[in-house]
């Protein structure tokens, strides 16, 4: 390598070694944040008999004029109560919304929109909260479905959905037991009767016995 | 051994009658229907150039042997097409009086349909409507007041949609005590199943959160202001409001 050509390959190699460094940036600037429809919280660990809520949430949402999804569940384990409108699309002004329970078959619908020709929302929030009461043990998905999102032009915005899960677990209050004491008289009781049962068994063994030697 | 082989037979043809069940159960469910929409642009009133909308929904149902003709057909027009068509840049935000006609078909006598031409007959009725609008700084509606002049009442008319060679498909309105009025077919669609009238958006035949938006989108409109939309007025009233809303959301499909 002379001393001319010495300036253009280090030119070169720090070319080659920027190039990828540029397609990074490159790919960061346009990485958008995907918009996301979630039930908030993930995981929920609920006690039979009571009721709980969870949030159905959208995440970095841009121009949202309407909203629409299905939601549902294990139905021998649960039952909505009310699902009411969430504080993020009303930021848009006057919202129309609609849910429509079905226990029977275990599932909600539920749509909502902004009114008049205004612009959507864009950020992230609650879209609706969603009261169930549980009935039985057991575990469900919160299976969330048939998302839809519009914007002001009415044209669907791309995004993903995130399922919850809810774990019903044997409700009630605590109470100390002193299980000895609970257990005292069926212990005696299956002593005595173990008791009995050996000397029936060594009773009748004798009886053999004296049967069977010869005379 | 025959007389148990027999019995074994007669046995398994029993059985085998009880398949036939199900179908003896659907064989007088006959259901035979055709249904079709039509959306129309309102061009002329006579010899007078007009700007208007047309819709109509009828259908020919023989469910069982019994035999139904069911319509529904309604437009307006004006005779100040840029104040309905809202063609042209967007006037400057403030209060006007803006008149217009409807036509509403109250009651139908006759269906027909064949895949080329669409003739409903029946009463109309045809009332000339005077809308005083307040807006407010942006455009927006703040207020309306409206006044209505019967022009016909249940006056017999028809609806005749047919082919042109130049337009596709055009149609004809008349109705006596008025003049006709004609225009072309923008949109037409048949069916062998119940037409949902609520799909707007026409392209999945579900009612969805797509057709609510559209209703959303015009809410709180009447014929004049730019916003409003023809096709999503169901009930015939010339304004968009909380009861085309429910209407949409009652035939959301779950």
């Amino acid at each position: 390598m002379d001393r001319k050509s010495a300036p253009f390959i280090s030119a070169l190699i720090i070319l080659f070694l920027v190039t990828p460094l540029y397609e990074a940036t490159v790919e960061v600037a346009l990485g958008f944040p995907a918009t996301t429809i979630f039930v908030n919280p993930p995981t929920s660990t609920v006690t039979v008999g009571k009721n709980f809520t969870i949030d159905v949430k959208v995440s970095d949402v841009n121009d949202l004029y309407g909203w629409g999804f299905k939601l549902r569940w294990n139905l021998s384990l649960l039952d909505v109560v009310n699902v009411t409108e969430g504080n993020f699309l009303e930021q848009g002004g006057e919202t129309f919304f609609w849910p429509i329970i079905n226990n029977t078959e275990g599932y909600i619908l539920v749509d909502c929109t902004l009114l008049g020709n205004v612009s959507g929302v864009s950020g992230s929030g609650t879209l609706a909260t969603v009261k169930f009461y549980a009935e039985n043990r057991g575990g469900s998905i919160l299976d969330l479905y048939d998302t839809l999102l519009l914007n002001s032009h009415e044209i669907a915005i791309n995004h993903t959905n995130n399922d919850g899960t809810v774990s019903n677990t044997v409700g009630g209050i605590w109470i100390p037991v002193n299980k000895l004491e609970l257990l005292a008289p069926y212990i005696g009781l299956a002593l005595a009767i173990s008791i009995a049962a050996v000397a029936a068994g060594v009773f009748v063994k004798r009886r053999r016995k004296i049967t069977e030697t010869p005379s | 051994m025959r007389r148990s082989i027999a019995v074994i037979m007669i046995a398994m043809m029993t059985i085998g009658s009880f398949a036939l069940i199900p179908n003896l159960a659907n064989a007088d469910t006959q259901f035979q229907a055709l249904w079709v929409r039509v959306g129309g642009i309102i061009t002329r009133w006579d010899n007078t150039s007009v700007f208007g909308w047309l819709g109509a929904c009828a259908a020919m149902i023989n469910a069982n042997g019994t035999y139904h003709e069911w319509a529904r057909a309604h437009a307006i027009w004006s005779t100040e097409p840029r104040r309905l068509n809202n063609s042209g840049p967007p006037p400057a935000p403030e209060n006007f009086t803006f008149s217009f006609y409807a036509a509403n078909l109250t009651q139908t006598s006759m269906v027909r349909l064949n895949f080329t031409h669409v003739y409903i007959s029946g009463l109309w009725n045809v009332v000339n409507i005077t809308t005083t609008i307040l807006v407010d700084e942006n455009g927006a509606l703040i207020s309306f007041t409206r006044t209505f002049e019967t022009v016909v009442l249940n006056a017999p008319g028809t609806l005749f949609v047919f082919p042109n060679p130049d337009f596709g498909y055009v149609f004809a309105l008349s109705i006596e005590g008025i003049d006709v009025l004609s225009g072309i077919v923008v949109a037409c669609k048949w069916s062998y199943l119940a037409i949902k009238i609520c799909d707007v958006a026409g392209d999945d035949d579900k009612v969805n959160l797509i057709d609510l938006v559209k209703v959303a989108k015009s809410y709180r409109t009447v014929p004049g202001l730019r916003n409003y939309n023809y096709d999503v007025d169901f009930n015939y009233d010339h304004k968009i409001d909380i009861g085309d809303l429910t209407t949409v959301a009652a035939n959301l499909e779950s």
